[in-house]
This record gives C-alpha cells, structure tokens and sequence, in this order.
C-alpha cells in the first residue's frame, strides 16, 4: 500500500458510485410503466443523497423519507434541508411507519441501514414483501461486519459470531454455519441468504390464497458489496406478477455489468488515482488496448474501467 | 386353487367414537357446538340473517341435559342420510354460511355427556323421535359379529305438513357421566358457559338469535371501535376466489376503544359469524414478535390495552374457513389464514405505533392524543368504512428534549465517605454533583461551563 495517496476528499465513493449504478439500472423499469412515475421510499437523513440523485436523474415526482427522530427541534432540521417539493417527510420508526404507507403504487423501497441486519430489518423486510405491487423494487443495505460476540463471557451475552447473529436476526433464520464462515465477506453473504429467505417467507404466505398466474415473485438483481471503511452489503430485487414475467426480460437488467441474481456478488472496488491520472486514462475507455505509457498499474485500469462512468468527482465547492 | 390374500381391516370402531374422540373437546364446547346446529338452522330457514322470534334453550342439571330450539327442525331424508352420519358425506346439500362442517360435532357433543339421548324433531314435512341407548348400540354386531352402526326410530312421519313456527328440535341426555353431572352442578361452569356461549355466538345474537341457558337470556355487546374525523380504524375487505369454491370474504378490523381493558385487548377471530379465537395476545395473531420494546409487535403490556382487532371469515361454503374441528382455535397452516395474518400485523402495528405515542404523552403529562379519544365515538364494526390506514392526529410539536437527566450509579460507602470528605459535602447527591462539575470543568474543554 505505500505509496498509494490516502484522498480524504473522497468522501463514501463506493456508496456514490452505488447510488449512481441503482439509478441507471432504475431506468431500465419503463416496461412496468413510467419511471418517474414510482414513488421513492428511503432513508435520507440530513444530506438527502439519494433523493438529489435520483430526483435529478429519474424525475420522481413522490418521495418519502423516512426518519426516526420524534423530537419537534430535530424534526425541523430534517424539513429545512428537504431538498425538494417532491419530497415528503414520515417521521418515525420504519417497522411503524411502513405499514402505514399506502401500497397501491409502484414504488422503489431503499432501506439504507447503518447498522447490522436484526429483526427489525427482517420485520421491514416482511412488510414490504407482503405489500408491494408488481414492477417494485426493494433495497437493503446493512453493514456487513461480522456480529459480535460479548467481550465478558460472565454476562451471558452471545460467545460466537454465530450466537451473537442468532441474537441478533433471531435463531430460527439462520441459516447452517459455523462462525468462521461469517469471517470476511462471510456475513454479508449470511445476512443475503436470511434476506432472501425472508422474502421467500413472506411471499409463500403472501401466494398461498392466490390462483396461479396472480402470485408476486422476487427475483434478486443487486448484490453489492463495497467497503467505505467498514464492509457494507446491498442486496435487492424485483417483485413482479406471474403473468408479468416477460416484462421482466424486457427490462434486461442482465445487460447490466453489476447484475446479480444469487450468491455471487458485484464488489464495488474503486481505485485509488489522481485526478490527472483519471483524466490521462479515461481518454482510453472503454478499454480495448491498455495504455503503457501511463505510471498505473493494469489492475487498477481495469477497476477503474468498471467504474468509470459512475465515478464520483468530490471537489470542495459549495453546491 | 389360488390362496387369496386376506385384506387388513381398518374399519372404525364404535368405541372410538364414544369414548375416543370425545376426548377432544372440553364440555363448554361440545355444548357450543350443539348450538351450532341449532344457528345453522337459522341459517337455512332465515337465509336474509334476521332472527327475531328464535330461540336456542339450553337447561342441564345433575340427571339431565336438554337444548331446544326453534329453528326448522331436521327433516327425516336429512335424519336418515346424513344427520347421524359420522363425518360428512359427499351429497349432503350444504347450508351456505353454516357453522356446522365437519359432520363430527353433535354426535361427538351427546356421546360425551351421557349414555342415554333422545331427540325430537319437527320439520315442516316431516317429523320424527329417535332415542339411543348408547350401551345398548355400542353392543350391537351382526350375525357375522361386524358392528351394526345403525340408529333406529322411535315414531317417524313423513309427508306432514307442520307450520313453520312449530318446527324445531329437541335434545335430552340422560344418564349422564359423572364428570359430566358433577360440572353440571358447578355455578362456576355455567357462568363459563354463559361466557362462552354470548362471546362464541355474538354474530348470532346481534342478529336477533335469543340464547337461553337456565333462566338466564344471554345479552351481547357487538363490537364497536372508535371513530371521528381524527381517528379513523382500520377496515380492509379482502375476497378470496380459488377456482369451483365460492369465495371466502374477509373483513379485518384494527383500531382503539375509550376504555383500557387489559383481558379484552387482543384479537376476535369469527368463522361464519362463530367467534373462534378471543382477546387473543399470542403469537398466533402475531403478538409477542418483540426484540425490542417499544418495535415490531411488543408482547401486550397494559399500554396496548385499548387496542382490538377483529377478522370475520364468511363462506358459503364452510369447510374452506381456517378452522379446527372443535372450533376452539385457527388452522394456523392454511394459506389463508396466513396471508390474512399478514395483514392483521400491518394493522396491528400502526395501530399499536398511536398507543405507543399515548403512553409517551401521558408520562410527558400532555393531553393531546386522549382528547382525541375522548371526542371519538363508538362505531359497531359493521359500520366502519373501508380504510386501509390507521388514522390518527399527529401532535403538531412533539415534546422537546428534557433540560436536564438523572444520573444513577453506586460505589462502595467508605469511598463516598472520602469524596464527601474532598468536596467538604454531607450529602451523596452532592457528591455526584460535584463530582460531575469536576470533570465537566477539566475535560469539557470550551463545552464546559
């Protein structure tokens, strides 16, 4: 690594370039019906990145911020920074405040958690498995680190990584493991599996009453993993009616490098280059013939031709 | 010659049915169920659900129990193909939206009580009464020593013409079980009874159905929620068509009532108007999902004591309803019920989301929400529009940040002695203070005071 410059003005590229590959791939749902037309539900905190992104991008017209603080001073502070008309604000818990959403309306759901997977991700999860229409998407980010066992075994808390995830998502969803498959990317790829099976639940109970040809189905497109610092998974998907399923191939979510429909994930590795070197390199992408004359490495060529046109520019500037 | 091979019997026995199954159902709802039969008559002869003028009369003591109705009576060709039947046959012309589905719940009622039962009925073209000796039929076998199965009539006539408002049926069991007698004599038991039966048949009743047991005419309180221009409850209607099944029509119903009963909060499930699962707080109506207090669905504390929940299942054709055969609880595995279920804890949440917020205004001491609920009215849940979301007041500032916290800790008394000592304070709180103020002033830097 030495050598390597450590840019502090990048701030969260892979989260940036992320949030840049969903919008692209957004567009690609114009077969279920028009795009800016979905209503965006998501986390968006103080900075509303997403909602800027895919307002700009996408023109939806009707998005919901969720947030949980009830007291009336933080409150204000989240309404004086909504970017938008377009943007409403739910103040409360998102396990309260999802039921509580009307669910007629195609929507794209990105629930951006900070923290770890547990049951009220999975209970969040449920809710909007068991509500959406067809043609919705749903997104889940959890930090991906693996689960913590407690410190003082005196106190009871859970010893291993594994008891420490049955704690966390509760014993009975998950899935065979030891603790060291949850080691590196190992969780993330256990809390994917709890994800989707969550979904599969809740869609088999959803299905039960309904005729053939009428039942919702779920088919995974994203599987993001990246690290800003800490690891970070993005799992999601499409929800669509049986009768549906040829819309879904003309969406041709499979024409998307980062498309992902099972296990294997698309890692977000976003190298580390000066601007001058961006700027020399990209007169060479896509890549066909690498250059030689240039002082960067093949591999880091390549990282950047992937991720290239959701690349993130961070200047200091006001905006 | 070719040696055949001997098949297995797997016939049942008489026995099974007296004393097997019987096991299965406890006394208040074996008694239930016969009342069923007697709804189910209602049914048929008032399919429009007005019952005005018919009764169900329920008497026992320590010799005898009786349950007489007026409602329709059994016709004979009924009687003689499939009443007695054990189980349903295929052919039996159903009563659309009946409550009686399993072909098991009279004789299983009568075989449990005693040994001896007789019944009466009058039907408008026929009439007949038929008494059973339960030993003597359990006895009965063939030349061949197979079980004879049949019951045989006391008088039968068909071809009558009765009028409609003298037909009805009789049941009287004698030679009770002991058990049986001495829960009889039990006041305690016929008030459970009573209980029973006014929550189990409150559809029933609301409908004009007069239930007597003893001298006591059962009363009933119809289910109502409270609603206003602010609050408005939950009311979804779902409809459930599977293909050649009439369709099965679901109300779920979620909101508040004014006053706090912590027995009474919970879920009221009814099947064709037969109330199946009451004030229920358990998992099975998705309570008790709790990782944390106050999220997903807590276990019920005394806070949620406002909340009820009802689901009404109607079919015409009962057997597609998600319930046991004793009709005391839910199949919980039928698909319907669980996409139901999903629902059910959506409501639940939103609902339970506002008593969350009442109980945190009424520790900040604030009467916002509960003046609210004051100037709510009562609405019986037939009434309620359908309203996918739980509507309530959102307090227009929520209460700001307290000014000042409580900070709690222990130490051992001889190194409270010392700081006191330090400080030049007597008192423990003044050692947390000024202890506090300390570290404030030599660690919070510009932040401090």
């Amino acid at each position: 690594m030495a050598g390597k410059p450590k840019l502090d003005y990048r701030l969260r590229p892979a989260k940036s370039i992320e949030r840049k590959m969903l919008a692209e791939s957004f567009r690609r749902l114009s077969p279920f019906g028009s795009v800016d037309l979905y209503r965006y539900v998501g986390f968006g905190a103080l900075y509303f990145s997403d909602f800027l992104l895919f307002h700009k991008l996408l023109g939806f017209k009707h998005m919901l911020s969720i947030q949980k603080s009830e007291d009336a001073d933080v409150q204000s502070r989240f309404e004086y920074n909504r970017p938008f008309e377009a943007v409403t604000m739910k103040f409360g818990h998102s396990n309260t405040v999802l039921p509580g959403l009307p669910w007629d309306v195609r929507s794209i759901v990105w629930l951006d958690y900070e923290g770890g997977l547990d049951k009220g991700v999975l209970t969040d999860v449920a809710t909007v498995a068991s509500k959406v229409t067809s043609g919705s998407v749903l997104l889940v980010t959890v930090n991906a680190s693996v689960p913590k066992a407690s410190s003082d075994e005196t106190e009871g808390g859970p010893k291993t990584a594994i008891d420490a995830l049955e704690r966390d998502v509760g014993k009975v969803k998950v899935p065979t493991l030891e603790s060291r498959d949850l080691a590196g990317w190992g969780t993330a790829g256990a809390y994917r599996s709890i994800i989707d099976n969550q979904i599969e639940e809740t869609l088999k109970e959803r299905n039960g009453i309904l005729s053939p040809g009428a039942r919702m189905k779920y088919s995974q497109l994203f599987n993001f993993h990246y690290s800003d610092g800490a690891k970070m998974l993005t799992v999601g998907g499409l929800f669509f009616d049986e009768a549906q399923e040829a819309n879904v191939s003309s969406c041709g979510f499979n024409h998307l490098e980062f498309y992902r429909n099972g296990e294997e994930s698309y890692f977000i590795d976003p190298p580390l280059l000066t601007f001058r070197e961006m700027r020399a390199l990209e007169q060479h992408l896509p890549l066909v013939n690498a250059p030689t004359d240039l002082p960067i490495s093949d591999a880091d060529m390549q990282r950047f031709d992937g991720v290239y046109r959701y690349f993130p520019y961070f200047a200091e500037t006001e905006l | 010659m070719t040696a055949t091979i001997p098949t297995i019997d797997a016939s049942p026995t008489k026995d099974f049915f007296i004393s097997i199954i019987t096991r299965d159902v406890l006394l208040d709802l074996a008694i239930a169920d016969l009342v069923d039969n007697c709804v189910d008559g209602a049914i048929r002869i008032r399919p429009t659900g007005d019952y005005k003028d018919l009764f169900v009369k329920v008497k026992f003591d320590r010799d005898s129990f009786s349950i007489e109705d007026n409602c329709g009576g059994i016709e004979a060709d009924i009687a003689i193909n499939y009443a007695f039947r054990f189980g349903r046959p295929p052919g039996m012309p159903e009563t659309p939206g009946s409550v009686g589905q399993f072909g098991v719940g009279m004789k299983r009622s009568l075989f449990k009580m005693g040994n001896y039962f007789g019944i009466m009925s009058i039907a408008p073209t026929s009439d007949f009464i038929l008494n059973v000796d339960v030993e003597d039929w359990a006895k009965k076998v063939d030349e061949n020593g197979k079980e004879i199965w049949e019951f045989e009539f006391e008088e039968l006539h068909t071809g009558a013409s009765h009028d409609m408002k003298d037909c009805g049926t009789t049941i009287t069991v004698k030679r009770l079980h002991t058990p049986i007698a001495e829960e009889f004599e039990i006041e305690n038991f016929k008030l459970r009874l009573i209980e029973s039966l006014r929550s189990k048949h409150e559809e029933s009743l609301a409908k004009g159905l007069i239930i007597e047991v003893g001298s006591v005419t059962l009363s009933h309180d119809e289910a109502a929620l409270l609603l206003s221009d602010e609050i408005k409850p939950i009311h979804v209607a779902n409809i459930v068509k599977a293909d050649g099944n009439p369709p099965v029509l679901i109300d779920i119903y979620a909101g508040i009532v004014e006053e706090a009963n912590e027995e009474a909060t919970g879920w009221y499930i009814s099947c064709n108007g037969r109330l199946i699962l009451k004030a229920d707080k358990t998992k099975v109506t998705g309570w008790d999902a709790t990782y944390d207090e106050k999220l997903i669905i807590p276990k019920a504390h005394y806070q949620f004591a406002r909340f009820r929940g009802y689901v009404r299942f109607h079919s015409d054709s009962a057997s597609l309803l998600p319930w046991n055969t004793t009709k005391s609880g839910l199949d919980t595995e039928s698909p319907l019920y669980q996409s139901t279920k999903l629902e059910m804890v959506g409501a639940m949440r939103q609902v339970i989301d506002f008593l969350n917020k009442l109980d945190a205004e009424i520790d900040a001491g604030e009467d916002f929400l509960m003046t609210a609920i004051k100037t709510a009215k009562p609405i019986k849940i037939a009434d309620i529009p359908q309203q996918s979301l739980f509507i309530f007041p959102t307090p227009k500032a929520s209460r700001p940040k307290p000014k000042s916290g409580n900070i709690k800790y222990s130490k051992p008394t001889e190194e409270i002695d010392l700081v006191k000592d330090l400080l030049g304070v007597t008192t423990a709180t003044a050692v947390g203070e000024g202890t506090f103020d300390y570290y404030l002033s030599m660690e919070g830097g510009n932040r401090g005071r």
